[in-house]
């Protein structure tokens, strides 16, 4: 047996080449690529009673439904991206996944602008993407959206005894942690003192641990309303004389929203946008910190 | 005096024969000749400097189960592997300085050490390959230039020619297993003619998970390890002092990280590393030439797969191309008793990189080269014949940045922090210089004692350069204007050999630094995607530093089969001044460098007798500062390896080795804890045709 391996071995270095030749061999074999089939994913505008599919005309700011559906092609879904561009191009909302299928439907407002276009765009793991578009004109014979005011609301934070410190903008109703906890389908703003000082949140937004008592804490909230804000930088006066819904429309971009307001002092602004779609701005007036304090804020929002 | 340089080749070359024939594995090596100190060979007791060495038999003692491991018993050296086989790499601390790119590696005489990122592949050689390492301490950026700050690494591959057929399986813990096949053999005639060698390895290992039980969830996963590789070299000997040698490996790895949610192999680095060197070997009338020329092509690809805090997830693809090409040329002319070497070296280095989001639309990239021209001189010279030598010289290295550019494409919430910073980056160009001069006095013919003083520097990193990005801490952004940071060192030591069975070698040195490199806030903030707001930091040249050390390390021959190696080694790495910018809340001054154990102690005993070797080893390795503002502190670490050798016939040698023994956990920088106890078994089958 050794001597027949012997003898193998010796009849391979007889000839002088082959191991370069091996060595060329595995190169060749490394360089080599697979043709790899690389089918991008599908998308579909969904075309239903109530659902936007198609270009048309629209009032400034007013709401739109799209439906949408999505298949993978070679690889699986990854990235879901809603652009609009009215001249700018805006990311209206990014979203991560990784699976063979998705389906979104949502509500859309119409920007101020004269002519849009809202971009529906679906990647996959590979990089292949797939899109559809929407062209929407202003109807330019229409007015802006008034604003609903309610001029003051007093929340209290998480140890203060006499406010609750959880609104709910559709009825006007402010509720404690306790009485919120079983409403949790109405609720769109809480208040607290944090490790990011005096906070305006929603119920979705990642609240620390600690803050409220465990049985009524937004965390173990089955609905949590999310609703989103950005920090709004406004001229003396503006708020006071803001009526319609214009500035709202023009200032709010989604993909820029945050589910918090922090470290809120006397005088900041917030654009926001609740769970209900609406589009609204609010005024610290004042605001007293810590745990038992409160916050006095002005709040406008779409009708 | 050409005869005798010829002879000192010819001995060295003997010296690897020898050490292959023989199963000694404590040679006394105090008149060894090394290559490391001046690129040609020369006697170890006339280098005014610390140099250590292990042998073939000294490494075959040695549990190895990566190449680095050949190092954590050299006195003052500090390798952190804390994942054991499977860390994406190691770093290696010398003499205070931490990080790979503060020391530098070679492998045969060419540099390893990356333009890119300054590391070093340690898993590019499979560590039945060495033949020998050698270990040159302290500065030596007078003949080497970059990186060469806390010393130098030659790791030397086997080199004989023999026909031989070799295979070695392995089997370990956490589902290791491995295979190597060998063949090497010659058509040599009358000493000339045609060698060669083909080497394939390969090596897998399902892992451990990283993360501890209580903080566990649905993405740990085994932090996984795959690798191959293939070695071949060709080489034709002209004659007995000249020759030329072509080798290339070609190394795939793949190493999870821990982390998987839902891709395949979730989080995974794989590196493919093309390495080829040419080398050239002449010994003329005029002089002895040794050329080197390189390429150092390794294409890295991370697919990073998470969910944050907030329940994002995230998929992205990091794609970098590093480059290394160069010539380096070396010559010994035979004039004034061969005490010259001269060397001119060419090097250019770049980076080509983007990252690609799956799970957003953005496209983000850089790219940068950065060239290099040296030139250096270098002589030792006996002042007083067998008593006093002197040795010294410099270098030059010119470096010139270009082609620098960092871009974004799509940018989604993660990238539109970075828009306003991307652009092409101004060309920049530095040079440095490197002087070195030491002398070693010889007592008697068994004791000498040696001062030196020397510099060494580390180029500007072109990953630092050009990549903006996200970072751990926050936001890190390129910095094309960095230059390189430098350092001076002044060391006494000595050598004795002390009644033929102890060698002792203790070494005091200090080293001041000068424009060390931080990551300093700029002040801003910026939201990377991850719904909260991360500070800005940029490198910068920005701090000194001071390094006080003292190193010791003895050889004790108990019995003709039995070595006792002892080591112990002290430093304090502080930074004597921090250059704060206007925004930085930091002072780093009086902290002290991380990732730099005050006290490391090691012993080694080291035993053979015909067909049985191996060692048993301690390593203690001091507490260590985890950040640059040392808030958290690193337990210290003692661990004891053991490994055992026995040759069963003249076909097959079987070996067992234990990392670990006692199974201690420890944490390293990451909070990630250790893999604990690993064994392998191996069996090596050799048989000469």
């Amino acid at each position: 047996m050794r001597r027949g391996i012997i003898f193998l071995f010796l009849s391979v270095t007889k000839c002088k080449y082959i191991h370069i030749g091996i060595i060329l061999l595995f190169f060749l074999m490394a360089g080599c690529k697979e043709n790899e089939n690389n089918e991008p994913p599908l998308i579909h505008l969904i075309s239903e009673s109530g659902y936007l599919s198609n270009d048309t005309i629209l009032k400034p700011g007013e709401s739109f439904k799209v439906k949408l559906s999505a298949e993978k092609g070679s690889a699986d879904l990854t990235n879901f991206v809603i652009i609009v561009n009215n001249g700018t191009e805006v990311r209206y909302l990014d979203s991560a996944m990784h699976s063979s299928s998705f389906s979104w439907n949502g509500i859309l407002n119409k920007t101020v602008a004269k002519d849009e276009s809202w971009t529906f765009l679906i990647r996959d793991r590979n990089g292949a993407n797939s899109i559809r578009t929407i062209h929407l004109k202003s109807d330019t014979v229409s007015a802006f959206n008034p604003l609903t005011t309610v001029r003051t609301i007093q929340l209290g934070a998480q140890q203060n005894t006499v406010y609750g410190g959880f609104c709910a903008l559709g009825n006007d109703s402010v509720y404690s942690v306790e009485a919120a906890s079983l409403n949790q389908n109405l609720i769109d703003i809480c208040y607290y003192f944090g490790p990011e000082g005096n906070t305006l949140a929603s119920p979705g937004a990642n609240i620390e641990t600690g803050i409220y008592p465990d049985p009524f804490s937004p965390l173990n909230w089955g609905t949590k309303r999310e609703t989103r804000f950005i920090y709004a930088s406004l001229a003396s006066g503006v708020f006071d004389s803001m009526q319609n819904d214009s500035l709202l429309l023009a200032n709010y971009v989604p993909s820029l929203a945050k589910r918090k307001a922090k470290f809120l002092i006397a005088n900041d602004c917030y654009y926001f946008k609740t769970a209900s779609n609406k589009l609204g701005i609010f005024k610290v007036k004042q605001v007293t910190g810590q745990q038992s304090g409160d916050i006095i804020f002005e709040i406008k929002y779409q009708q | 005096m050409r005869r005798i340089s010829l002879a000192l080749i010819l001995l060295f070359s003997l010296s690897h024969l020898k050490a292959q024939q023989d199963s000694v594995a404590w040679k006394l090596k105090l008149k060894e000749f090394v290559v490391t100190s001046s690129r040609f060979p020369a006697s170890i007791d006339k280098i005014p400097s610390q140099l250590e060495s292990r042998n073939k038999s000294e490494l075959e003692a040695m549990p190895l189960f990566n190449v680095d491991d050949a190092l954590r018993l050299i006195p003052g050296v500090f390798v952190n592997r804390s994942w054991g086989i499977f860390s994406r790499n190691s770093a290696v601390t010398m003499r205070g300085l931490n990080g790979s790119s503060r020391v530098l590696v070679m492998l045969n005489g060419v540099p390893l050490n990356q333009s890119s990122g300054g590391s070093v592949n340690w898993h590019l050689l499979f560590p039945d390959e060495l033949e020998k390492v050698e270990v040159l301490k302290g500065p030596a950026s007078s003949v080497y230039g970059n990186n060469a700050m806390g010393g130098v690494i030659n790791l030397l591959t086997k080199t004989d020619t023999a026909k031989l057929i070799s295979a070695n399986l392995g089997l370990g813990s956490m589902g290791m297993y491995s295979g190597r096949f060998r063949f090497q053999g010659n058509q040599l005639k009358k000493g000339k003619g045609l060698f060669y060698n083909l080497t394939a390895f390969y090596r897998k290992g399902d892992g451990y998970i990283l993360e501890s039980e209580s903080t566990r969830d649905s993405t740990c996963t085994k932090a996984f390890l795959k690798e191959y590789a293939v070695e071949g070299s060709l080489g034709y000997r002209f004659s007995e002092k000249h020759k030329l040698i072509v080798s290339y490996r070609y190394f795939d790895d793949r190493r999870g990280e821990g982390i998987k949610v839902y891709e395949d192999d979730g989080t995974y680095n794989r590196f493919e590393t093309h390495f080829l060197n040419v080398s050239y070997l002449n010994d003329l009338s005029l002089g002895t030439i040794d050329l080197k020329a390189f390429l150092n092509r390794e294409i890295f690809f991370k697919q990073n797969e998470s969910v944050n805090q907030s329940g994002v997830y995230r998929l992205y693809d990091t794609h970098t191309i590093s480059s290394d090409m160069g010539i380096w040329f070396s010559f010994k002319p035979h004039l004034l008793n061969d005490i010259f070497t001269v060397g001119f070296d060419v090097k250019s280095g770049s980076q080509d990189s983007y990252d690609q989001y799956f799970t957003s639309t953005d496209l983000i990239s850089n790219k940068g080269t950065l060239l290099f021209y040296s030139g250096f001189i270098h002589a030792d010279y006996p002042l007083v014949k067998n008593k006093l030598f002197a040795s010294g010289g410099f270098r030059i290295d010119h470096a010139r940045f270009k082609d620098g550019q960092f871009f974004i494409e799509n940018a989604s919430v993660i990238g539109s922090a970075s828009i306003p910073f991307q652009g092409y980056f101004p060309e920049n160009s530095w040079t440095q210089f490197s002087p070195k001069f030491g002398l070693r006095y010889r007592l008697s013919e068994n004791h000498s004692v040696f001062a030196s003083a020397a510099t060494g520097f580390m180029p500007p990193r072109l990953d630092d350069m050009v990549r903006t990005g996200k970072i751990r801490k926050g936001m890190k952004l390129a910095n094309p204007s960095l230059e390189p940071e430098s350092i001076t060192t002044f060391e006494l030591g000595s050598a004795s050999f002390i009644g033929k069975k102890f060698i002792l070698k203790p070494s005091l040195y200090i080293s001041y630094g000068n424009d060390f490199q931080y990551q300093v806030s700029t002040g801003d903030s910026a939201d990377v995607g991850e719904n909260t707001l991360k500070p800005v930091l940029k490198r910068q040249n920005i701090s000194n530093v001071r390094i006080l050390g003292f190193e010791i390390g003895t050889q004790y021959h108990i019995l003709k089969q039995l070595q006792l190696n002892l080591s112990y080694n002290f430093n304090t790495s502080k930074i004597t001044e921090y250059k704060k910018g206007p925004s930085d809340s930091l002072d780093l001054s009086g902290k002290k460098l991380m990732e730099v154990p005050d006290h490391q102690f090691t012993a080694e005993l080291v035993f053979s007798k015909e067909k049985l070797n191996g060692s048993v080893s301690y390593q203690y390795i001091g507490k260590q500062w985890f950040d640059d503002g040392n808030t958290i502190e690193l337990e210290a670490i003692s661990l004891l390896n053991a490994n055992i050798r026995y040759k069963l016939n003249p076909f097959f040698v079987a070996s067992f080795s234990v990392e670990n023994v006692f199974d201690k956990k420890y944490i390293d920088r990451k909070g990630y804890p250790s893999p604990g106890r690993f064994f392998q078994f191996s069996l090596n089958w050799s048989m000469q045709y």
